[in-house]
């Protein structure tokens, strides 16, 4: 933890300071906290609560801020408690390099947290421990714990909120695997458009091979998804419909039948939505999910009527489809696949996406959509290195500060981490996210990709905005109206922000239902959190209205207001 | 064939004779074209709640009356009768089809193959109304398929209740294994070969 090149936040430095008497055994305590301790060790809710110098110096990103500890005030509150007041002792904690809002705490409850500071929440838990957890710490790919007896290791390539896919386990209890939750369990047809239209190059480097491209990804994904899946390929234009694989598990033979295929003719889109159907009516594994992906780069022949018949044909016979509209751009051809989608749709778990041509590959851009990530549960390892390498490529405005080709499997647990943080935070900012989007617009147009647009913007303008804050610009812009923070003195900024932002989360209980939103709602929680922040008055009228405010508030002006008031009470 | 109870429900116990749905695999019900997916679920009662349908009920799709009910049981039984309580409105189903241990029928295969036994049916809100089936045919049933194709005129079929009557064997026709995933991996269970002493054989 010493040297750490990327600091995007500026108010976590590293300072050689001493730690606070408290009786976890880490040596590695930047950062003071206090642990409440227990009665009973069997309790695994822990609190911990993280202070931070004051310090009053500007920080420009990069530099560790000169420590002037004049006062140590809580930072952040990080509770995970539901019930009472009581946790259990923390044994170890530990910052996460490369993502330093993230931490992991151990403790004697037997169980391992890992929280988001920034927003003062648990991310995941590991609860599969059976004696007390004495150490852990974040390795290059893997958390490493010390149990009692043994070291074990958990592979850190797949994080996804409430999943205890790491198959980890298996290091360290038993062969047995572990449950992997979000596996749907599917049969694919992938329907290829191989006709003349495809010849064209307005994407890299041609139609067809951006489409092959990105059919050998989904197919990947899949697979890698659930072992079971099976995904199989048909062409539609060419001499005519031609069923190329039936549905397989064997991702060699699906990736070699896709050689040599050539161009011509035209798309029979009827005909190949429906023989796909009767390929997964065939599939051999009964209890798999029927799903059907259709690449529509072609103009369309058939009628707006024909292809809803087609659609209620297939939500009868309960089949998702997948369609990607890409190339050429005709009248009326964004309706009938709208109307085609809208017949289909059974609870969302049909899905649409336009991709306009232009830098971005195709396959880059479905990678975020709901294509790969399905219904939005959590995509698969493969999708998120595929986009953690997209990432690196140029794709998304973000630095993680590790590199896809560095180490992949970190970098796509940072993607995954970020499009999910990108699907919490989409409601609240959005309503006040007016910025220039720098995502591409092709996932604007989709109704359900623009939640991870949005979530897109507001990290960069999280990010923007963290920077700012540590350059003391006064009014810096964006999302979740900090526009008045600037006017507060530098100290109270930071505080601001980590109150605002875990009131924001407060706030945000129907888009992004999380235990920790719920307690933050709480206002006896709110309440106990801000007489213990010093400074606040508990009574003062405005932290009153503000904890009346906060159930169920959406808008983010009034918070901003009273949090104003409290902070200038100081 | 149907014939109507000639006495009154409290007092023989006609409840026990519909227990079947105790055996019925819920968690693997499923149903094409119903409205809401999950619904099919809420139709297998208790022979006193066959009536009571403030819960929800099954229903299809606006314009397409056509259901078909995949009820697997958790071990074979044998089906004397099957009771349908259906809704108002001609929103009852005409015509039952059924099938026996068959998976993954789907409309078209329905409506081509020749069922096991199929019945025109009553309206029968009352859930009075119970269909015989040709007993020695339905002997060993581990999973039975219904296929509604009609409704009574209405724009769509609703269908409140589903009930067996029959008796239910301890076989179970054919054992797949199923691979259970250990959440939360109790050491325990899993004894090394250290824990255990290290024995020359050892199984685990």
């Amino acid at each position: 933890m010493e040297s750490t090149q990327f600091t995007p936040w500026p108010y976590l430095p590293r300072p050689p300071c001493e730690s606070q008497p408290s009786t976890h055994r880490s040596r590695r305590f930047p950062r003071l906290i206090q642990t409440r301790f227990l009665s009973k060790p069997t309790q695994p809710f822990l609190s911990t609560t993280l202070t931070r110098p004051q310090s009053s110096c500007s920080n420009p990103i990069g530099n560790s801020p000169l420590l002037r500890e004049s006062s140590i005030e809580p930072f952040y509150v990080l509770n995970n408690i539901k019930t009472n007041e009581f946790c259990a002792s923390l044994t170890s904690f530990d910052w996460n390099d490369v993502e330093p809002k993230r931490i992991e705490t151990s403790s004697i409850g037997t169980t391992c947290t890992i929280w988001d500071i920034e927003k003062s929440i648990v991310e995941t838990q590991l609860i599969a421990h059976v004696k007390e957890v004495y150490d852990i710490a974040w390795g290059e790919k893997r958390v490493v714990f010390v149990h009692f007896r043994r070291w074990g290791q958990i592979s850190k390539s797949r994080k996804s909120i409430g999943v205890l896919n790491f198959l980890l386990f298996q290091a360290f209890c038993s062969p047995s695997s572990v449950a992997s939750a979000a596996m749907v369990l599917e049969a694919t047809m992938i329907c290829i458009d191989n006709s003349e239209w495809m010849r064209n190059g307005d994407y890299s480097p041609s139609r067809f091979q951006a489409q092959a491209d990105a059919v050998s990804l989904i197919c990947g994904a899949k697979t890698q998804s659930n072992p079971e899946n099976t995904v199989g390929i048909l062409t539609m234009a060419g001499k005519g419909v031609r069923v190329l694989a039936t549905p397989t598990s064997d991702l060699g033979k699906i990736l070699s039948c896709m050689h040599g295929l050539e161009m011509g003719g035209e798309t029979n889109l009827a005909a190949g939505i429906l023989i796909a159907q009767l390929a997964l009516k065939h599939r051999q594994n009964k209890n798999q999910q029927q799903r059907i992906i259709v690449f529509a780069g072609s103009p369309i022949k058939h009628e707006r009527k024909a292809l809803e018949i087609i659609g209620k044909k297939l939500k009868k016979n309960s089949v998702a489809l997948d369609i990607v509209n890409f190339g050429e751009e005709e009248d009326g051809k964004p309706e009938k696949l709208e109307a085609l989608l809208g017949s289909v749709n059974n609870n969302d778990t049909s899905h649409m996406v336009h991709v306009p041509p232009g830098q971005n590959a195709l396959s880059d851009v479905l990678i975020s959509t709901p294509v790969f990530t399905g219904d939005g549960e959590g995509g698969s390892g493969f999708a998120a290195a595929a986009a953690a390498a997209a990432a690196a490529g140029g794709v998304s405005d973000f630095d993680f500060g590790v590199d896809p080709n560095i180490d992949p499997e970190l970098a796509l647990a940072l993607r995954v981490s970020m499009e999910e943080e990108r699907a919490r935070q989409e409601a609240a900012a959005k309503k006040a996210a007016e910025e220039a989007q720098p995502q591409s617009d092709s996932q604007n147009a989709t109704s359900t990709a623009t939640e991870k647009v949005s979530d897109q913007m507001d990290e960069d303008d999280l990010l923007k905005q963290a920077v700012a804050l540590s350059m003391n610009i006064p009014g810096s812009d964006s999302s979740a109206g900090d526009a008045q923070m600037s006017e507060a003195t530098n100290d109270d900024q930071e505080l601001a922000l980590a109150l605002q932002m875990s009131m924001q989360d407060g706030s945000k209980d129907s888009s992004a239902p999380s235990d920790v939103s719920k307690v933050l709602g709480d206002q006896s929680f709110m309440s106990s959190i801000l007489s213990s922040l010093p400074g606040v008055d508990p009574n003062d009228p405005n932290v009153k209205d503000l904890l009346a405010s906060l159930p169920g508030q959406s808008e983010s002006q009034e918070k901003k207001d009273e949090d104003e008031q409290p902070k200038d009470d100081k | 064939m149907a014939c109507t109870h000639d006495h009154s429900c409290e007092d023989h116990d006609c409840s026990s004779n519909w227990s079947l749905y105790k055996h019925i695999d819920l968690s693997k019900v499923t149903a094409l074209n119903e409205a809401n997916p999950g619904s099919v679920k809420s139709v297998f009662k208790a022979w006193e709640e066959r009536l009571n349908s403030s819960g929800e009920h099954l229903e299809s799709n606006e314009g397409d009356p056509e259901l078909l009910v995949y009820i697997p049981f958790t071990s074979d039984v044998k089906i004397k009768s099957i009771s349908v309580v259906g809704g108002a409105d001609g929103t009852s189903p005409s015509k039952l089809r059924v099938f026996i241990n068959r998976d993954g029928i789907d409309f078209s295969d329905a409506q081509s193959m020749q069922p096991v036994q199929e019945w025109d049916l009553v309206e029968n809100l009352q859930g009075v109304l119970e269909y015989q089936t040709r007993y020695s045919k339905f002997q060993s049933v581990a999973n039975i398929t219904l296929h509604f194709p009609d409704s009574f005129g209405g724009d769509t079929t609703q269908i409140h209740y589903i009930g067996f009557k029959g008796e239910a064997t301890q076989l179970k026709r054919d054992v797949v294994a199923t691979i259970v995933y250990e959440i939360t991996p109790n050491p325990s269970d899993h004894k090394t070969r250290a824990e255990t002493g290290g024995g020359l054989s050892h199984v685990e």
